[in-house]
């Protein structure tokens, strides 16, 4: 899978963030502050205005002091007695259906079909949660304020935090309890679906004899199901595997009616498909890279492509792929290393066009230097392949001979080893990420996995709850619906528009080119393309200076909202890795920052707003 | 006091001005009304747009504009319920909705996300499986972009595969659209049998029963030669436009792929080294395309359709119509030409008489005024007739022109398709000796890589021989560059061959026309 | 200004504790988006409500009655002046743990039944289980709803539907009960036993203020009313002395046989009196009430002082109001 950043420890990146949090919240309360004194001002003059702005902000606090759980949880209680009325369970009907029908979108000749699966039954779930839960708060408190329900409530002793709170919580169990119920139903469709069996012909295999008459195996392929066929290769024995077609494998084994190694197979049995819905527990090592001449460098080679996540190392040199992993137990690793990797190829000349291009693969001492002989093998590509590297290891010496030595005792080092990658081939490239070679440290469940990757939807459901309450404080249901969506869409757009920020005032177009609003609608009309640059006419100008002052709140607001695809862990659980803890519990800190600042800004509103006018 | 037990008396205060207001009528606000009417009024053009044909009437401007183009769901092709619900569910964002998803499809391919990058495309087709550009382009950037991606020869197949299949599912929801067959022919052909990995890839073509029990169930194992395969897409898809569906492209270039497509079978096979009765009967399945590419009537943009074959025939037809007036006016040509020549100056006829070399810029201006005098053409022939035999010899003089013309015209056609050098290849191709120097060239080539020195002599010297009558035979092919590179490749491992053998290339040597030739172009 | 403004200052500092409901120069006036004056809801408002009184806030329907109670209950916040409610500003949340309020449409959750409803603002007030589930058990067998309990209130008629909003407003034994509108909806027996709850609720030394349109309600319950009318303050005082008819002298008599009147009569003659009648009385509230609208119509902007009810009953103000100590 792709990780173009590498996940800090928690422990790490907890200090700095919640630095970071006070700062940003702090600034924005004195920055509000100064709005609503400002607005004061212009109504009752400055002094007055300012009474009341420190009334204001001493009543918050006062509020805060006196919240009580019990009245929150008998407004949580009312928000689900109303989401229930509301035949909020209908959605799980809609969920079944889509269940039922997801073969209609999803196509089975995939290279990946667990992949497409998963994201998209994830999807659907966070969808349907997500806008379910939208929908109920959004429309919540805007109805009982039409219905005046909420008079009979607010001259109760009932905090405009608690009712916002309250409302929060409630529709958030709901979700809760949608997510869970929709998490477990997509788990196993997805469970069900990947599952499948092949069957296997006698015709399709055949027989392959050595010099001496003997059987050597057999060769073949499956049936073709699920838009897809494997190619097997039977060992003598009768037993062995398919080739890995859509991301998976099986194994297989020749049923044969007496002696195996003797008579023909009568049959074939072939197992579950192996490497889908795996949950791989990587320890993850840093990249750095030796230069054709063997000189230390920090980057790779660029062979062009627009996306530099991957750098190349030349074959054939002494350019070399080093990652130290760190933190090696033997009793971890007691029986080697399972070193996982993935390697993109670049042929600079077509080579052999049948054959792969071969690279080899060395553990290294970090201290003493003492490296182990090669390990030889061809790259496959966009397919994890795997190599162990095992207890003993041969050494060779300058002077040529071999010695065996231990990997725990000999190579690694105070829990430190080096794996170095080279490719074999002249003038043909490797290309890695620093995240495409790991050791595989273990395996997790998949259905925790899949639970981990639920959290990340919950923590988006949280999040589009918190904010639909909060605009439903001060804005009517639709209104609020769509100033919802539109928070979330400049959340999911928050990358580009830092990008189009950036490129607007250095006005170097590579960054992201076409330009602010108005640049935009410009190109439109006139039909200029958004590589072209545009004459620096005075037009141009100005627009240029306008789209600036349009781009800088929109950079703010991209500073500030969340992005709920930056909460999605599917890409871990598509590629069949653990999503790691550390991810989770920042995603969750991040989430809960944003739910308090949505709470307070919430329960600000309600408190400033008549609710009877 | 007293506590009667009165019924209620609810106080009811008329609050002054009731709703009364000016602007109401119909118990409606004036704002609300002149929505309605704006809405009404709009509704107007809208229905003459967009009304609906039935068999009483052509329907509104839009519907008309569907029949026109051919645009209607149930003329397209196929109807999948999934993409008109998602279409349904886009609310009418359906453009929007693919610019983003063409957006993400960039994006995917970008990250080398091919997973994603699939499933998106899938859902922009869906949201528009009517459109001819996305089916090809995103066709094109599986087979041809995302394939080269992939190392193992296997996989980059399967993505060439990928885009073909992409294809066949727009070809099934547009059936009325002859390009996407070509296209999907065009693939087959030409990717899997030009590509770097065409060994392999054709290999891998015949081998996928998956592919062809899908395309034409009960295909044989000869016919699923990908150039084979490739043609009958391309017979397809003619035989789609011969039905009056509106073809969208070069009509010139896009019937000339049957004979084409045949062209490449004959040389794959060569290179192959399949000979014999196999490759004959190739070469004669191309002769015949390019007979019956020959007779098909091609539009032009004079509105006149032309058939590539008949320049022959429209000339000969001119030189009829000629004789003809010659028959009606003896000797009126040379008389009028004679008339001309002596209405000639003598600064004109001295300028004439000048070596072309010699000329000053004075007389190469009268020579070209001479030159136009001079020129006699039947109609002026017919134009200075007597007059009982004028008509009839102008009507003549018409029908030589447009012969003329015509002859011209597929001339022009001709040089844009290359048709006589295929022509001349299809006829010569065919023939033995053809055939032989092919054999012998693909034998001499394998003795040689096989260090058969003595072998591949004789093997070069039997294809060079064979060569030369075929040369002889063809004169179009003697002038034709490609065969002369072709050739001079042959010759330099002949060379090789001689040299490691301690000899020289004899002389004169039997091809010693191309070799000189090629040396001329190479210095 | 109100008559009674010089007064209420002495008798504040005096009777601090006694005053439940206090407004002070108390006025709204409703703003349009960008901030201009809509709708003037309230003219300046002094007012002082004692503990144990029924005040009564008459007037038709936008005369500033209900805003004048949101503005008490801090449902909406005044342009001018302020309201205090045990001595706290209106829009301090403590407060409401002392008061009970009946909407005028009791706007209660349809979704929820009786018993929810009860149960749910008990939690409001953060009562423990056992106490909501007594009250609860209470009250809706005081309001007569105890077969009817467990029905969705959607269900329930405009009587049931007031009778579970009474029940709301006492969960939590309020000692200040506002309750708007209480009597509309309900049919004249229902009207009866509102009354009486009115009056239950007055012995118990709760302090109740109410508004209404329908007149009956005030005159039968009220120890004073203050009559509002386009926003402004018309009338306040006792309604015995408001509507005290000097220089006419009734009596009621129980059982006197139709031959007795000719006697009565030529009795009453012989002391002078005119204008003898046998009958039963009008609402003289009402005429009191369609007299101050009729007078501020005709001109607006002036106090209604010389009505026929006389001049006497005029100087009224807090230090009037009935005691019920």
């Amino acid at each position: 899978m792709v990780l173009e950043e590498e996940i800090p420890k928690f422990s790490a990146w907890i200090g700095p963030a919640l630095l970071w949090y006070l700062f940003a919240g702090s600034l924005i309360v004195v920055i509000v502050a100064a709005l609503a004194w400002l607005v004061q001002s212009t109504l009752y003059g400055p002094l007055v205005a300012g009474d009341r702005v420190y009334r204001g902000l001493l009543a918050g606090l006062g509020d805060c002091a006196g919240i009580s759980l019990r009245r929150i949880w008998a407004l949580s209680r009312l928000a689900i007695q109303e989401s229930l009325r509301r035949n909020v369970l209908v959605v799980l009907g809609l969920f079944a259906l889509i269940v039922l029908f997801a073969g209609w979108f999803l196509d089975p000749t995939s290279v990946n079909p667990g992949k497409l699966y998963l994201g998209f039954m994830l999807t659907a779930t966070s969808l349907l949660v997500c806008l379910v839960t939208l929908v109920l708060s959004v429309f919540s408190l805007p109805a009982d304020i039409r219905s005046k329900a909420i008079q009979t409530v607010v001259t109760k002793p009932v905090r405009s935090a608690e009712i916002v709170l309250g409302r929060m919580i409630g529709f958030s169990i709901v979700g809760t309890v949608l997510l869970a119920l929709m998490g477990t139903t997509g788990w196993a469709f997805i469970v069900r679906s990947v599952n499948h069996r092949h069957e296997i012909a006698a015709e399709d295999v055949l027989e392959n004899r050595a010099d001496d008459g003997t059987t050597a195996g057999w060769e073949g392929r499956t049936s073709f199901d699920r838009g897809h066929r494997h190619r097997i290769d039977l060992k003598p024995d009768g037993s062995g595997r398919t080739d890995s077609t859509q991301g998976h494998r099986h194994d297989v084994r020749a049923v044969t009616a007496g002696d195996a190694t003797t008579s023909r197979p009568i049959a074939y049995a072939v197992g579950s498909p192996v490497g889908l819905l795996e949950s791989r527990k990587p320890l993850r090592g840093t990249l750095r890279f030796l230069d054709r001449g063997g000189r230390p460098s920090t980057k790779g080679i660029s062979v062009g492509a627009e996306w530099s996540y991957r750098q190349y190392i030349e074959g054939g040199t002494l350019a070399a792929a080093i990652w130290t992993f760190d933190g090696i137990a033997e009793r971890e690793f007691a029986n080697g290393l399972p070193l996982e990797m993935i390697v993109r190829v670049f042929r600079t000349h077509k080579g052999e066009i049948e054959k792969g291009i071969t690279g080899s693969v060395r553990v290294r001492n970090p201290i003493s230097g003492l490296q182990s002989d090669p390990f030889y093998f061809t790259a496959k590509e966009f397919t994890i392949d795997a190599i162990n590297i095992p207890r003993t290891l041969a050494v060779t010496s300058v002077d040529g001979g071999t010695r065996q030595v231990d990997l725990f005792t000999d190579i690694v080092a105070a829990g430190r080893v080096e794996v170095i990658l080279q490719c074999l081939q002249p003038a043909q490239y490797y290309g890695i990420a620093q995240a495409d070679f790991y050791l595989r440290a273990g395996n997790g469940s998949f259905a925790i996995n899949y639970a981990k990757s639920c959290l990340g939807i919950w923590f988006s459901m949280l999040l589009v709850t918190a904010i639909g309450v909060m605009f439903s404080t001060f804005l009517a249901g639709p209104v609020a619906l769509l100033a919802t969506l539109s928070i979330l869409l400049i959340g999911q757009f928050r990358e580009f528009i830092q990008r189009l920020f950036e490129s607007q005032v250095t006005g170097d177009a590579t960054i992201a080119p076409g330009g602010g609003p108005i640049e935009s609608l410009y190109r439109i009309v006139t039909q200029t393309s958004i590589t072209l640059d545009l004459d620096p006419t005075v037009a141009v100008q100005s627009i240029k200076t306008i789209d600036t002052f349009l781009l800088a709140p929109m950079r703010l607001g991209a500073g500030i909202f969340p992005s709920l695809s930056a909460l999605g862990t599917a890409d871990f659980l598509a590629g069949g890795f653990d999503i790691p803890l550390d991810l989770l519990a920042e995603n969750g800190m991040e989430t809960l920052g944003y739910l308090l600042a949505f709470f307070v800004a919430g329960a600000f509103c309600l408190k400033a707003r008549e609710v009877a006018s | 006091m007293s506590l009667p037990d009165h019924p209620q008396r609810v106080l009811s205060v008329q609050l002054g001005a009731a709703k009364t207001k000016k602007g109401f009528w119909l118990g409606l606000h004036s704002e609300t009304l002149v929505a309605l009417v704006l809405i009404a009024a709009m509704l107007v053009p809208l229905s003459a747009l967009s009304q609906p044909a039935d068999s009483s009437s052509p329907g509104g401007y839009l519907a008309r504009l569907r029949t026109q183009f051919g645009l209607s769901q149930a003329n397209l092709g196929e109807i999948d319920p999934t993409s008109e619900t998602i279409r349904l569910a886009t609310l009418g964002l359906k453009n929007i909705a693919v610019t983003l998803l063409w957006d993400r499809a960039n994006h995917y391919k970008k990250v080398e996300d091919w997973t994603n990058l699939s499933a998106t495309l899938e859902q922009m087709i869906k949201l528009q499986p009517n459109f001819y550009s996305i089916w090809d382009f995103q066709a094109h950037n599986l087979s041809y972009n995302i394939s080269v991606e992939f190392d193992d020869y296997h996989d980059r197949y399967a993505w060439v595969m990928k885009g073909i299949e992409f294809l066949r599912q727009g070809i099934a929801f547009n059936q009325r659209e002859p390009r996407l067959l070509g296209r999907m022919g065009w693939f087959i052909g030409h990717k899997i049998g030009k590509a770097d990995e065409k060994k392999q890839y054709r290999r891998l073509f015949k081998a996928d029963d998956d592919f062809h029990d899908r395309d034409r169930p009960g295909r044989t194992l000869p016919e699923r030669d990908n150039w084979l395969v490739a043609r009958e897409k391309y017979l397809g898809a003619q035989q789609l436009a011969d039905s009056g569906v509106p073809l969208r492209t070069t009509a010139l270039i896009f019937h000339g792929e049957p004979m084409m497509t045949a062209i490449n079978y004959a040389r794959s096979l060569e290179q192959d080294g399949t000979f014999g009765p196999a490759l004959r009967d190739a070469w004669t399945l191309a002769g015949d395309e390019m007979r019956r590419y020959s007779v098909r009537e091609i539009p032009t943009s004079w509105d006149v359709p032309i058939r590539l074959g008949l320049r022959e025939a429209e000339l000969t037809r001119a030189e009829q119509m000629a004789a003809e007036i010659e028959q009606l006016l003896p000797g009126q040509f040379q008389a009028l030409e004679k008339l001309q020549r002596e209405s000639l100056t003598t600064e004109q006829e001295n300028a004439l008489q000048t070596a072309a070399i010699d000329r000053t810029e004075a007389e190469q201006k009268m020579v070209a005024q001479a030159e136009a005098t001079l020129k006699v053409t039947w109609p002026m022939v017919a134009s200075a007739a007597p007059a009982d035999l004028r008509n009839a010899a102008k009507k003549l003089a018409a029908r030589y022109v447009e012969a003329e013309e015509t002859a011209e015209m597929i001339d022009r056609y001709r040089d844009i398709v290359n048709y006589n050098f295929w022509r001349a290849t299809c006829e010569a191709e065919v023939t033995e000796p053809a055939l032989r120097a092919r054999e012998t060239a693909w034998r001499a080539e394998q003795e040689f890589q096989n260090a058969q020195l003595q072998a591949a002599k004789k093997s070069y010297e039997e294809s060079f021989a064979a060569w030369r009558e075929v040369l002889d035979a063809a004169p179009v092919l003697r002038a034709d560059e490609l065969t002369a590179e072709e050739l001079a490749e042959l010759i330099a491992r002949y060379r090789m061959v001689l040299e490691q053998l301690d000899e020289k290339l004899p002389t004169p040597f039997i091809l010693q026309d191309i070799l000189d030739r090629t040396s001329t172009v190479a210095q | 200004m109100h008559a009674g403004t010089s007064e209420k200052k002495d008798s504040h500092a005096s009777n601090l504790r006694d005053v439940v409901v206090e407004a002070r120069n108390l006025s709204k006036t409703y703003r349009d988006f960008w901030g201009r004056s809509k709708k003037v809801a309230l003219k300046p408002l002094d007012l002082e409500i004692r503990r144990g009184e029924i005040f009564g806030l008459l007037g038709p329907n936008g005369s500033g009655k209900t805003t004048t109670l949101k503005l008490l209950l801090g449902l909406i916040f005044p342009t001018s002046g302020e309201a205090l409610v045990f001595g706290r500003d209106a829009t301090d949340v403590s407060k409401n743990e002392r008061i009970g309020y009946l909407p005028e449409e009791s706007y209660l959750y349809k979704f929820l039944d009786a018993e929810e409803t009860l149960d749910f603002y008990g939690r409001l007030f953060g009562l423990p289980p056992q106490e909501r589930k007594r009250r609860g058990d209470a009250l809706i067998k005081m309001v007569g709803l105890d077969r009817d309990k467990k029905r969705q209130l959607k269900e329930y008629s405009k009587g049931m539907t007031r009778r579970i909003g009474v029940a709301q407003a006492l969960i939590n034994d309020p000692e200040l009960v506002l309750l708007d509108e209480p009597t509309s909806g309900l049919d004249p027996i229902g009207t009866r036993e509102m009354k009486d709850l009115i009056i239950d609720l007055k012995q118990r030394g709760k302090t109740v203020i109410l508004c209404s349109h329908l007149l009956a309600d005030v005159e039968d319950v009220c120890d004073r009313i203050a009559v509002l009318h386009q926003g402004e303050l018309k009338e306040l005082g006792r309604v015995a002395d408001l509507l005290r008819v000097t220089g006419v002298t009734q009596i009621r008599v129980n059982g006197l046989p139709t031959q007795a009147h000719d006697e009565i009569r030529a009795l009453l003659t012989r002391y002078g009196g005119e204008d003898i009648e046998f009958g039963n009385p009008t609402t003289t509230l009402e005429e009191l009430f369609l007299e101050v609208v009729r007078d501020t119509e005709a001109r607006p902007g002036r106090r209604a002082r010389s009505i026929a009810v006389g001049a006497g009953s005029q100087t009224n103000g807090p230090a009037d109001a009935p005691r019920h100590d």
